[in-house]
């Protein structure tokens, strides 16, 4: 007697996956999809933003994938511009700690899309106020963390950025950012150095933020086998530089050396473009 | 002599002194607009070209001694006719003397400053001659800085020890802090290990910038483009371990200073020996000989005035001419909460701010929280976490519904389990404790 057997199914479950272009344009175009639908998808890939795609494999925008905005242009515009009004006016401040969790770069899309319609849903300023920065409200945590991560990280660039003379007579500071952090430091960097040209290179992302001096910083892409600026003829290190180096060693006191908390306070991870420390 | 061999010999007198902060001034190109505190274009007549302030300060590296590097911190000479015994330049040191010229010590600043080393300048002396000629190399420096080099970055002076009123109003003139160091708690001390310095000449100054950033805040309010006068205040030094006080004295005269003279900072300088080879020839017989600097003492301080700064303390609750020591185990604040047992558990669902500041392990930021957080919604533990409060501390002096806590268990177990848990060996941040 045949016996009966129980037949399993595997289990089926329907995940909405989204990609997109990896610019913030195409992230907001995004969220004014999900406010419009009122879906959120389950998961967001980000490709390289346009100035990196010159490696991107063809296959890497196919059909197939769902909910995805890759379609630049006037319409993506429109719908990027509509989200952000959206949330500026709902908060000035949500919409800052948005964006700055979005270039933490860290992949939590979902989450800020999350909060971001959690907020724009809520009905009155208050509760937007309160929810703004609820920790318990689910995305809440990982949007500020992510935004407190990214300011972090600005902060350390601030001081840790080390600016060297070009034969372009610009001063060149040279970084590897984790965060997507050069758009903020044109502003601190601008009133840093008033009439001063300067540049700082993102050699992560192939990025330049420059200044002339004279005009607001631009954000542009550069080619790595034909940087922008060029190193100046001379001794490597410059005086300064050499100055600088024998000051940071002279300053050290002996009897209170902690090199865990001078590591701790300053992660490996920046010493690449100290000239006062050694290379890790 | 080489810049380098210079900078060598008074970079290295200088670096004893623990200020380092380049916070509380808020100026550059943006001042134009008339919004920053230091309104620098009304100050110098001229638009800075290089240089701003930033309010929160920057740090711009970190020394193998863990220390933040944010000025380019030196003296303008090593000439001292002065002879206190903890001091590296004393009078009676066997070491080369030099000085730097005004145009070098400019040119040094502006060269640091645009590879972004520094955020300033901070200038002290040794005194080579009648304290107004050395104040105003100090102050000649400073002036062009801000006139020719159009400098908008931070500049904290020295006021050298005897300075005059007339020249105390030009530093702040064109600095952005001023400091009068005090080194020693009483003015006994100071008689024995600095016999030609005067606490009352030293407090006097001190008063001197009180009355001046006073007249200054009152000058604003009538007529908001007058000049301004040292931006981010002023501040001191306290020499820790080289004369006999106690910290119930060191923190009676910290708050003191803050009250009365509005000081942004009081730094402690834990005592390093200087007798010893390399760091300027034969101990002084009138120092105490310890094996190295007291850090440990010196990092409760630290954490002790910041309680006084920003956690509503006051320094007779914290230490009294019996109890005269802080703990060297355990933080102030921990210390505090187990010696007034009866205060706790606090209920952080409904108690208010001050109560919230008082519990080890509720720092400034998550007390904040908690307020906003505990709205109309009730506190667990793993939203206290989140809020970032330090529960392995707080949960000895905290209730909460639903949180099983250890409030109930005896101060010998929980001053057992917190010894030395905040790693202060190790000279941890003193923030959220």
């Amino acid at each position: 007697m045949p016996t009966e057997r129980a037949i399993s199914f595997p289990s089926l479950s329907f995940k909405m996956e989204a990609l997109y272009d990896g610019t913030l344009e195409g992230f907001f175009a995004l969220l004014q999809d999900a406010i419009a639908s009122g879906k959120v998808p389950d998961r967001i890939r980000r490709a390289h933003p346009k100035s990196q795609q010159r490696d991107s494999s063809p296959g890497l925008f196919s059909e197939a994938e769902l909910g995805s905005s890759l379609v630049s242009g006037p319409e993506q515009e429109q719908k990027s511009k509509a989200a952000m009004e959206k949330l500026r006016s709902c908060s000035e401040e949500a919409y800052r700690d948005c964006l700055q969790a979005w270039m933490s770069e860290e992949a939590i899309e979902t989450d800020i899309i999350r909060y971001a319609i959690g907020l724009l849903g809520s009905p009155n300023r208050s509760t937007v106020e309160r929810l703004r920065t609820d920790r318990s409200f689910g995305p809440c945590q990982s949007v500020l963390r992510a935004s407190q991560r990214f300011l972090r990280e600005q902060d350390r660039l601030l001081g840790l950025l080390r600016f060297k003379p070009t034969r372009e007579a610009y001063l060149l500071a040279r970084c590897e950012p984790e965060t997507f952090a050069l758009p903020a430091l044109a502003e601190p960097l601008k009133r840093r150095f008033g009439t001063t040209a300067w540049a700082v290179q993102d050699e992560r992302r192939h990025l330049v933020l420059s200044c002339d001096g004279s005009h607001e910083p631009e954000l542009s892409a550069y080619d790595p086998e034909n940087p922008p600026f060029s190193p100046p003829e001379g001794l490597v290190p410059d005086e300064y530089e050499a100055l600088w180096q024998e000051y940071f060693h002279i300053i050290t006191i002996d009897s209170r050396k902690n090199p865990e908390l001078q590591k701790r306070l300053l992660p490996l991870r920046y010493w690449k473009y100290l000239p006062e420390l050694p290379d890790r | 002599m080489e810049l380098a061999e210079k900078l060598k010999l008074l970079a290295g007198g200088a670096k004893y002194d623990a200020s380092c902060a380049t916070s509380g001034s808020n100026h550059g190109p943006a001042a134009e607009a008339g919004t920053g505190k230091g309104r620098l274009k009304t100050r110098a007549g001229t638009m800075p070209i290089i240089g701003a302030t930033a309010p929160a300060g920057v740090c711009h590296s970190w020394t193998e001694d863990g220390r933040c590097v944010s000025l380019l911190k030196v003296l303008y000479s090593n000439i001292c006719r002065f002879d206190c015994a903890y001091c590296v330049n004393r009078a009676s040191v066997d070491i080369q003397r030099i000085s730097f010229t005004v145009e070098e010590l400019v040119r040094l600043t502006i060269e640091f400053y645009k590879r972004n080393y520094i955020e300033g300048l901070f200038l002290s002396s040794g005194i080579f001659a009648d304290s107004d000629l050395v104040m105003e190399q100090l102050i000649a420096v400073a002036r062009r800085l801000r006139t020719e080099a159009g400098f908008g970055g931070y500049i904290h002076l020295k006021i050298i020890p005897g300075t005059g009123p007339k020249q105390i109003a030009e530093a702040g003139r064109w600095a952005d802090r001023l400091s009068a160091n005090i080194e020693l708690p009483t003015d006994r001390s100071l008689q024995y290990l600095a016999p030609q310095k005067s606490g009352k000449l030293i407090m006097g100054a001190m008063e001197e910038v009180a009355i001046l950033e006073q007249e200054t805040k009152e000058t604003g309010r009538e007529a908001p483009k007058k000049l301004s006068f040292a931006p981010a205040g002023q501040s001191t030094q306290l020499i820790v371990g080289a004369s006999p006080e106690d910290d119930h004295q060191i923190l009676s005269l910290s708050s003191a200073l803050y009250r009365r003279f509005g000081l942004r900072r009081v730094y402690y300088s834990a005592y390093i020996p200087v007798g010893s080879a390399g760091r300027g020839g034969l101990a002084d017989p009138r120092l105490p000989n310890i094996p190295g600097p007291p850090l440990v003492r010196e990092h409760r301080l630290y954490q002790a005035d910041w309680l006084l700064r920003f956690y509503k303390f006051r320094s007779d609750e914290l230490l009294s001419p019996t109890r005269p020591f802080l703990d060297p185990h355990l933080d102030p604040k921990t210390a505090w909460a187990l010696d007034n047992r009866e205060l706790f558990p606090v209920d952080v669902q409904r108690a208010d701010y001050e109560a919230l500041l008082r519990v080890p392990g509720i720092g400034v930021k998550s007390a904040r929280r908690i307020l906003e957080q505990r709205r109309g919604k009730a506190l667990t533990a793993e939203l206290l976490q989140r809020l970032g409060v330090t529960l392995k501390r707080a949960r000895y002096f905290i209730s909460l519904p639903g949180f099983s806590g250890d409030s109930d268990k005896d101060t010998a177990y929980i001053r057992r389990i917190l010894s030395d848990a905040d790693g202060a060996g190790h000279q941890l941040p003193l923030f959220e404790f």
